[in-house]
């Protein structure tokens, strides 16, 4: 099959875009002409070197071509004859001019004479002997095609004014016409009606002429005689040749389809598909060999060779001949059904980056199969390889599976591909006559080397980073050609390495398969092998196996960034054109999924491309070229960031964004242009950006900025929450700030065409995005100066709320700081397991059953309310109740409380999901910067716009606590110990009294039990005891608090303020603290006093629970 | 009062020609630099990017990019303004600021770059002949007849060129016609 498509001729440019043309000379030459005005003549379609012939002036608009003589029509009012015998003067004559372009042209079948028209809407016919002119007038538009009859009576001419007329040369009058071609008049796009491309047969019995989307065949007085349309064409046929025989006709259409019908079953015999889809503008049959020529509108040409195989078709047995009868019945019942799937993604496909040969087996689907008897399985073109792939009759109605494939790699094409190119480098396989060679190329010309390594297993499959090549071969067998025969081959080669540059390969088992493989790089570089058993195969960067495991479907595609790995698969039959395919995104380092969500892609399209922005965030284009991106919100969900097809104007229609990677506000593609849908190995290509924009629906006035705020906000809120807020340095928090600005700038853009527009509402709604508080000036001010007070009064009431937020914000930073010391201490006797981890506050994101990470510094707030919610109350709640009260102090009223952009999903499993992207646990272990991000953002800005006229102290937290990005490297850290949040919290210092009391006698009494069990034993004897001996301990410890205003559980539920003011005192103290471990009793004491309040007042909410 | 773009010289212009952006594809990694101006960065190799002309010619002259030749710099888009020029004979057709300074530098540091740069070279310098001698024959033709002198889409290093004179001439031709 991979011979088969080496061998199958490829697509040649040679002219540029525009109508193109074709024809065989006498020796079987193929000579081309386009609107580039030069005619080509080629020995075959890989000759290299063509004639060039120059001399037309314009655009050329007809050829044809008897023996040597070649006439051209061109735009330049004249035509021209040549003898193509001759060297390099072969003009012969100028045959005739005319007023205007000249648009068909034509030879009788001696080459004696010579007719031509154009928009003059006159024939002339000229005798090349001696140039005698005879003139036929009455045409009533543009003549499109002209024709001889062989029987060198009648010459037969289809025009624009939709009259087909025959007329008689010995008189120069029209013997017949018949309206039944397309009447347009004036500019007509042959990519929508065609090129009006009659011919006669070769005996001169029957006029062929293309009429909608079928073949009408007239006879000698344009008698219709036979219509050649079932199962045929869909879209209006364009040209129409006779074989040079007479026993096929074959019939090409607009979009791109030709078939072949045999005049004595008037069938269709065999059907092809141009490899892009392209209109094709003409075509010639060899006059010898069964081949046919044909030229599209972008300047290629190419050859479809054996279209009909004789041998076939003269061995059939009248039993075969009737089987083939009932097939087509068969087919022809299933043409209803044929018509659901005329979208069926192939067909649209722009389709690229076959990994190996081995893929192109999997394609099954062509709606052009039924035209074909099962054992014609030559006319089949496989398009997916752009090239003409044939294989057997596929079953109709099977549903499309796109193959494996890996990002960012182009077919082979003149023995070269590449297997990757992304941000780092690019890898290149080529085949030369002997040998084969990767060659791999970094674009960081100052870090790296190029590699050039000896390809011995033919490999299929690259992946790279900047610190390892990976590469992987499919099986061979050991064939004619080649001496391979190992089983599938995964090889890997560590670049910078310290040991030298290490490889190592492994050989898979037999009938294992690779069939995708991707790198990352996380706290090792690792490889991940995708097999057609569906398992995931990891290995460390040195070959050191991690794991396997299995996945759901036959795997799409893979992708990897530092630690993040995202796989894509099949998971079952699509609805119609669709495929149904999972995402899986996974963090290798942690060995946990971050999320596994299904792909969206358009209708009928195919997946292209998956891989990571630069800063992590997963995105996948299709082959429609929509671009989305996976992000938390929405409980993740894919975004549209750009929709290139709709943005693309006419002048770059025929243009593709081969990509290559994902920026922040951009694309990172290779432009192919052309129709071309992958880049060529040479010349190198060069790599561009090209700005996302996200399909949004809006007011004009304001779409492009709030485009722009949704789409940077995407990745900016990424990138902040990816970082941690309290490890940045400055550079980081100044570029976060940089960024929040630019968010602002183009709020402020939209608010300021609000403003204009008089739409107060809407710039109200817009000013509660802001983020800065100089921004809001900046708004007040707008809206001062378009006199609307009303609105800056309202814009400065919401400023207010963002300031008091802010404060909030800081309050419970400070607060978090605070907190964690007390777990610390007191849980690390009971859980010798956590605190055999150097730093107890690291904790494994497995044992967070069901708390984030923020969670446990505010749950001070959420006793302070005493609520007596469950558990799984979030503490989102509890922090927005606890502002509600503070911004309730500054009397600031909603009347209507907007939808607030930035609130996400309050639901307990929010948090939980956040937990397991943390890649550095173990790294930030042993710091002493307990705060975590999520803390530290969480209760946040709040803040929201006010309306002062009404007094309903109500507010909503504008923005919830951030949840740390799943898809960053970084990780919240300094997690709380789970046994704080997740165990009821009542027994914290009356349990942990009585623990640290009786611990040894339970160890004693269990010896067997491991450390974390003895906590579990003791909890459950806690349990048993009685509550007058709880208390017991439960007193030491209240007696052992400070005399706080927190102490005295009475005075707790108006505690609110004091205990603000604690906290303020304690702020300042809290950095010494927390730098003075204190491992002492004083120390525990002096946690479990602050502690206390939350354990008294945890009590109803434990028993609640 | 001494006007301070009076005494401009040449060199000051192409000087100031240098702060015009420019894309290029760096070759290397680097972060955000400060400059005093503006900030450049981050650079990311093969990751097409603006920046001031003056930082891509010290990066072409270590072979640290490829400088990406604009639009405007190629045979075909030259040829038609050289024969719009020609075909105006009063008016100058719009060229992009600092056609003549940008050109000269990328001939200078990215010959290799530029596409054609030989023939490139040959169709600016006849366009700066052109317009020079339109510049010559009939902007300062006109000064005779009338107070001030029409000189639409004229490029600061032409204005450069010429604006002594023909200050000195204008003055001296208001004085004349006010005696």
């Amino acid at each position: 099959m991979a011979e088969e498509a080496a061998a199958a001729p490829m697509l040649r440019p040679v002219h540029g875009d525009g109508v193109t043309l074709v024809t065989f000379d006498g020796s079987g030459n193929i000579v081309t002409a386009g609107e580039n005005a030069v005619v080509h003549v080629f020995k075959s379609t890989t000759d290299e070197d063509a004639r060039v012939i120059e001399d037309n002036t314009g655009p050329i608009a007809a050829i044809d071509c008897k023996g040597n003589k070649l006439v051209t029509a061109c735009e330049d009012h004249h035509v021209r004859l040549f003898d193509l015998s001759k060297g390099e003067e072969c003009l012969e004559s100028v045959v005739t001019r005319f007023q205007g372009p000249v648009k068909a042209v034509a030879l009788n079948n001696t080459g004696s004479a010579c007719a031509s028209a154009g928009m003059d809407m006159v024939i002339k016919i000229v005798t090349l002997v001696d140039m005698s002119v005879r003139e036929l007038h009455g045409s009533e538009g543009t003549v499109r095609s002209l024709c001889f009859d062989p029987q060198m009576e009648l010459l037969a001419s289809a025009g624009e004014d939709g009259y087909l007329r025959l007329w008689t040369i010995a008189t120069g009058k029209i013997a017949h016409e018949l309206y039944v071609l397309p009447n347009i008049r004036g500019g007509a796009d042959p990519a929508e009606i065609g090129m009006y491309g009659i011919d006669f047969d070769p005996k001169g019995n029957m006029l062929a002429v293309p009429v909608k989307n079928a073949v009408q065949i007239f006879d000698r007085s344009l008698e219709f005689m036979f219509i050649l349309k079932d199962l045929g064409h869909d879209a209006p046929v364009s040209v129409v040749k006779w074989s040079r025989d007479g026993r096929y006709l074959a019939s090409v259409s607009v979009d791109g389809q030709m078939l072949v019908w045999e005049l004595s079953s008037r069938q269709c015999v065999a059907s092809f598909r141009h490899p892009r889809r392209l209109c094709i503008t003409s075509i010639a049959w060899h006059p010898t060999e069964e081949e046919i020529a044909y030229a599209d509108l972008l300047g290629n040409f190419s050859v479809w060779r054996k279209p009909v195989r004789e041998s076939v078709k003269e061995k059939l047995t009248p039993e075969e001949v009737k089987q083939m009868e009932a097939d087509k019945k068969e087919a022809a019942s299933r043409a209803d059904v044929e018509t659901l799937f005329d979208d069926e993604p192939k067909q649209k496909i722009r389709l690229k980056r076959n990994n190996a040969p081995r893929n192109m087996i999997t394609d099954s689907d062509d709606d052009e199969d039924y035209l074909d008897e099962n054992d014609n399985d030559d006319f089949i073109v496989d398009d997916t390889a752009g090239a003409h792939q044939q294989h057997a009759y596929a079953p109709v109605a099977s549903q499309f599976v796109q193959p494996a494939f890996q990002p960012a790699s182009t077919p082979l094409e003149e023995s070269k591909r590449f297997l990757v190119w992304n941000d780092t480098g690019f890898i290149l396989s080529r085949e030369e006559e002997t040998t084969c060679a990767i060659d791999v190329e970094f674009h960081n010309a100052s870090k790296h080397r190029p590699i050039r390594l000896v390809d011995h297993f033919g490999f299929t499959m690259g992946a790279l980073t900047s610190s390892l090549v990976a590469l992987a071969a499919p099986s061979h067998a050991p064939t004619a050609e080649s001496q391979r025969d190992h089983p599938s081959v995964l090889f890997a080669r560590n670049i910078g390495h310290w040991s030298s540059d290490e490889t190592w390969q492994l050989f898979f088992p037999v009938g294992e398969e690779i069939e995708c493989i991707a790198v990352g790089s996380g706290e090792t570089s690792f490889i991940a092998a995708a097999t057609n058993k569906n398992y995931i195969r990891l290995y460390s960067n040195n070959g050191v196996v991690l794991d396997v495991f299995c996945i759901d479907g036959p795997v799409v595609t893979m992708a990897a960034h530092e630690n993040k790995l995202m796989i894509i698969h099949h998971s079952a039959a699509g609805v119609k054109s669709n495929q149904h395919m999972r995402a899986v995104v996974l963090d290798v380092d942690a060995k946990s999924v971050v999320c596994r969500t299904n792909v969206p892609l358009t209708d009928g399209s195919q997946l292209v491309w998956a891989g990571f922005s630069d800063t992590g965030l997963p995105a996948i284009v299709d082959s429609e070229e929509v671009v989305r991106a996976l992000v938390p919100s929405w409980g993740f969900s894919w975004i549209p960031v750009a929709e290139f097809k709709q943005l693309r104007d006419e002048k770059h229609k025929h243009e593709y964004y081969w990509v290559t990677g994902l920026s922040d506000n951009e694309i990172v593609c290779i432009i192919c242009r052309g129709g071309e849908t992958y880049p060529k190995v040479l010349p190198r290509p060069v790599v561009s950006t090209v700005p996302l924009q996200m399909p949004i629906v809006s007011a004009p006035e304001t779409a492009p900025s709030e485009e722009k705020f949704l789409r940077t906000k995407i990745f900016v809120d990424h990138l902040i929450e990816s970082e941690e807020l309290d490890e940045l340095d400055r550079a980081d928090r100044k570029l976060i700030q940089h960024h929040r600005r630019q968010l602002d700038q183009h709020v402020l853009a939209s608010i300021s065409r609000s403003v204009q527009s008089q739409r107060w509402g809407r710039a109200l709604d817009l000013t509660t995005r802001l983020l800065l508080p100089g921004s809001y000036d900046i708004a007040i001010k707008l809206a001062m100066k378009a006199k609307s007070p009303m609105l800056a009064e309202r814009m400065s009431l919401a400023k207010t709320a963002l300031q008091t937020s802010e404060r909030e914000r800081l309050r419970l930073k400070v607060q978090a700081a605070r907190a964690p010391r007390a777990p610390v201490t007191n849980v690390t006797s009971p859980l010798p397991s956590l605190s055999s981890v150097t730093a107890p506050r690291a904790r494994s994101p497995a044992n967070a059953p069901s708390f984030s990470p923020g969670t446990a510094p505010r749950t001070t707030h959420e006793l302070e309310m005493s609520s007596p919610a469950s558990t799984a109350a979030t503490p989102d709640k509890a922090a927005a109740r606890s502002r509600d009260k503070e911004t309730s102090k500054f009397a600031n009223a909603f009347q209507n409380v907007p939808l607030s952009p930035k609130k996400k999903p309050t639901s307990a499993s929010k948090p939980k999901l956040s937990n397991p992207f943390s890649k550095k646990r173990a790294s930030s272990s042993g710091t002493d910067a307990p705060a975590t991000t999520a803390t530290a953002d969480a209760g946040a800005k709040s803040s929201n716009p006010i309306d002062a006229l009404n007094d309903l102290a109500r507010t909503s937290p504008k923005k919830k606590a951030k949840v740390s990005s799943p898809f960053s490297a970084k990780a919240p850290r300094a997690l709380n110990p789970p046994a704080k949040q997740s165990k009821p919290k009542k027994p914290v210092s009356g349990y942990l009294l009585w623990l640290k009391e009786n611990r040894k006698d339970i160890i004693q009494q269990f010896p067997e039990l491991k450390p974390k069990e003895v906590v579990k034993k003791a909890g459950e004897i806690w349990r048993t005891l009685s509550p007058e001996e709880k208390s017991k301990y439960a007193r030491p410890a209240t007696s052992e608090k400070k005399p706080a205003p927190a102490s005295a559980p009475s005075s707790r539920s108006d505690s609110d303020d004091s205990d603000d003011d604690e906290e303020e005192s304690e702020k300042t103290s809290t950095t010494a603290n927390n730098k003075n471990t204190k491992e002492n009793a004083n120390g525990v004491e002096d946690e479990q006093s602050q502690q206390e309040p939350e354990t008294a007042s945890t009590a109803p909410l434990a028993s609640a629970a | 009062m001494e006007d301070p773009l009076g005494k401009l010289m040449p060199s000051e212009v192409e000087f100031i020609a240098e702060d015009a952006p420019i894309t290029i594809t760096p070759n290397f990694q680097a972060g955000v630099f400060l400059f005093l101006k503006e900030r450049v960065g981050p650079f990311k190799p093969q990751r097409p990017m603006e920046v001031p002309m003056w930082l891509a010619v010290s990066l072409r002259r270590r072979d640290k990019c490829v400088i990406h030749v604009p639009e405007w710099l190629s045979v075909d888009a030259l040829t038609t303004k050289l024969e719009e020029e020609k075909m105006q004979q009063k008016q100058f057709v719009h060229m992009p600021a600092h056609f003549q300074e940008i050109s000269s530098i990328l001939f200078d540091v990215a010959s290799q770059d530029v596409p054609n740069s030989e023939e490139c070279r040959q169709l600016i310098q006849a366009i700066v002949d052109v317009r020079t001698a339109k510049i010559r024959q009939g902007g300062l033709d006109d000064m005779k007849d009338s107070l001030a002198i029409q000189l639409n889409n004229v490029t600061q290093m032409e204005i450069t060129s010429i604006r002594q004179f023909a200050c000195h001439a204008m003055d001296a031709f208001n004085r004349l016609s006010s005696v």
